[in-house]
């Protein structure tokens, strides 16, 4: 009964409208009199001058006086709709909501921020070049386990050269005579040495020539990683090198992976691959001249300078040893905990010494702290102690860029970065400026090792 | 006792200041009537609570961006018709039904209202009207809404939708020539089914 009556009154009430609507479209299009003023007119919204044109327009037409009669009905209509009400208060929970946005936007302006920071931090990495930095040159001699600083390895007599423990001896021979050697002139350089045990053959030549000329040393790949680090330093400026020897167990390189992992460094496909724009890495002196005799022939064959080094290289392909560099990123302390991890690991890192770059004083003490030689174990004693210190830190962020050794050896040299998992970003650690470590592993083989005591007859 | 209640602009440099109290009180100002333009706007008392409490959030959030020379009212509904247009958008609510505008007709008649009929009859009515609002596009809607609902003259329309004050008056007759052609659509409608109901009756 009550849906009849509704139904019925709504009826009567739609047809008052739509009477008074129709009368817009139908009456008002002989002129160019604007419609959107009678509406303003209901609205009051008109000028002085709009609104003594419409009232003159609604004296004269009455089809005009009956839309506006339409629109003001149309809008009791409207404003006779029900007010809509919450029914609470929302006071409390808007309150608390409004604190949770607050906090949460602060929270994505500190993730934009590190954000910034983190493409800040990379265009740094590339160019700037005040951020510390370390290379290190990480050795995995092929049968040596003495625990000996590569830099200070020293000439051997030939004699020695020609027996089959010749690595092992020398190295013996170097640490032994290190007090009465002059100094290296790689050292002067202020870099250090690391030997590959896959050049040793050639080596052997080396050092009976070096030994003539009372300078003979059984440093390998020390070109290398002096051209390796100049130009590193074209794009990063180096503010140290640190060389960590390591065993020459098969994981080692496995194990010092883990160990920069483990500080917070891994390993990630990067975005950037840099490279660098000509090769660099030759593994001895011999190799230079192995370098400098092919560029020769191929100089007589009308290549060119690139196409010599590729020759060059490619002689010695053979020769050299699997390397890789690996620059890695990181907070100071960072570095500090790998060094200090290197120290005390001495299954897998026989020895860990800086060589000062760029940093100096007491700025390279904190890490030369870490050093040691073969013999010198005085730190592992502190192994359980920071391995317990080092499990409990939060690890945080860095890169780390590994040098392709087959591209390497190509004669380009790539740089694959490495971005770590960002995480921790707003640790205090990771507003710390990042420190650059570049990783040049190199690793000894049988086969390249046989392969340059084929060599060196050659030579 | 004539306790003046402070202005809007006072409470939001209380609340800048850190006064949680004083934009308390703006909330408590203007949610009733925010509210009531997102119901009309939205079609939904559920979606309109979310948005009147997001748009108040928003405000809150951003409040340090208010800009004095505009009335904080007309910031809070450009927030709130802005955040109405998005949810629109994301959920294409069918708001068009009839049981939808049946929704927000009004509350359910009580006693000592003028007299049973006259409330079913203007419950009807706004069912009809909110369900022809329903139909306009949300441009039309909001400025419909804004004017009749809201009693917003034309430049404080224009502020809250950031257009000429032109461009208002022209849009608010091309909504209400669409709310006339959308009514005429909707009473043949009504009556069929008015008569169906009559006839089983």
């Amino acid at each position: 009964m009550h849906d009849a009556f509704a139904s019925h009154s709504q009826v009567v009430i739609l047809e008052f409208v739509i009477r008074h609507c129709e009368a817009m479209t139908d009456n008002h299009r002989s002129d160019n009199f604007d419609d959107e003023l009678l509406s303003a007119y209901v609205d009051g919204e008109l000028t002085s001058e709009q609104l003594a044109l419409v009232e003159q327009r609604l004296a004269a037409d009455p089809h005009a006086a009956q839309l506006v009669e339409e629109l003001r009905a149309m809008s009791r209509e409207l404003q006779a709709l029900p007010a809509e009400v919450v029914g609470e208060d929302l006071r409390a929970t808007i309150a608390q909501r409004a604190e949770r946005a607050m906090l949460l936007g602060a929270e994505e302006q500190i993730a934009v921020v590190s954000r910034k920071t983190d493409s800040q931090r990379r265009l740094v990495w590339a160019t700037f070049a005040l951020a510390a930095s370390l290379l290190l040159v990480a050795y995995l001699p092929s049968l040596q386990q003495e625990e000996q600083p590569l830099a200070s390895a020293k000439p051997v007599q030939g004699s020695a050269m020609k027996d089959e423990n010749r690595e092992p001896l020398r190295l013996e021979a170097a640490a032994a005579d290190e007090e009465q050697q002059p100094e290296l002139e790689i050292a002067k350089q202020r870099t250090s040495l690391p030997i590959s045990a896959g050049a040793m053959a050639k080596k052997d030549a080396m050092a009976d020539r070096d030994l003539s000329k009372g300078q003979r040393f059984a440093a390998v790949g020390a070109k290398s990683v002096a051209e390796s680090v100049a130009h590193v330093n074209d794009q990063w400026q180096l503010s140290c090198l640190v060389h960590i020897t390591l065993s020459d167990e098969d994981t080692a390189g496995e194990q010092f992976a883990k160990l920069l992992v483990k500080n917070g460094i891994s390993f990630r496909e990067g975005e950037n691959q840099p490279a660098l724009s000509r090769a660099t890495e030759v593994d001895s002196q011999a190799d230079v001249e192995v370098d400098i005799e092919a560029a020769a022939a191929a100089q007589t064959e009308g290549l060119g300078p690139a196409a010599r080094l590729q020759a060059a290289q490619s002689q010695v392909a053979d020769d050299a040893q699997p390397k890789q560099f690996v620059l890695v990123e990181a907070q100071t302390e960072r570095i500090e905990d790998v060094l200090e991890d290197c120290n005390a690991d001495t299954f897998h890192c026989a020895a860990v010494r800086v060589t000062e770059q760029q940093l100096s004083g007491s700025s390279i003490d904190r890490f030369r702290q870490w050093e040691r030689s073969g013999q010198q174990l005085a730190q592992s004693k502190l192994r359980a102690l920071k391995r317990s210190a080092l499990a409990a830190k939060q690890t945080t962020q860095g890169w780390a860029t590994r040098l392709n050794a087959n591209q390497y050896r190509a004669g380009k040299l790539n740089v694959d970065r490495k971005l770590l998992d960002h995480q921790s970003a707003l640790s205090p650690s990771a507003t710390q400026a990042p420190i650059q470590v570049l990783f040049i592993l190199q690793q000894a083989t049988a086969e390249s090792s046989s392969t340059g005591e084929q060599a060196a007859p050659g030579r | 006792m004539s306790d003046v209640p402070p202005d809007d602009t006072r409470l939001v440099q209380a609340a800048l200041g850190g006064d949680k109290d004083a934009f308390g009180c703006l909330v408590g100002r203007y949610q009733d009537r925010v509210f009531n333009t997102l119901v009309r706007v939205l079609g939904c008392r559920d979606d309109a609570k979310d948005v009147v409490q997001d748009a108040f959030v928003q405000a809150f959030v951003k409040l340090d961006t208010f800009r004095g020379d505009a009335k904080f009212y007309t910031w809070l509904y450009r927030i709130a018709l802005n955040l109405a247009l998005s949810q629109r958008r994301r959920r294409r609510r069918p708001t068009e039904s009839l049981d939808a505008a049946k929704e927000f007709a009004g509350e359910e008649p009580v006693a000592q209202q003028p007299t049973a009929a006259e409330d079913l009859i203007q419950r009807e009515r706004a069912t009809l009207l909110q369900q022809a609002l329903l139909k306009l596009n949300d441009g039309h809607r909001q400025i419909l809404v804004l004017r009749e609902l809201e009693s917003c003259s034309y430049e404080t329309i224009a502020e809250i939708l950031q257009m000429p004050v032109g461009t208002v008056r022209s849009r608010l007759f091309r909504a209400r020539i669409q709310l006339k052609e959308q009514l005429q659509h909707l009473l043949p409608e009504e009556m069929t089914n008015d008569e169906t109901r009559m006839t089983k009756e």
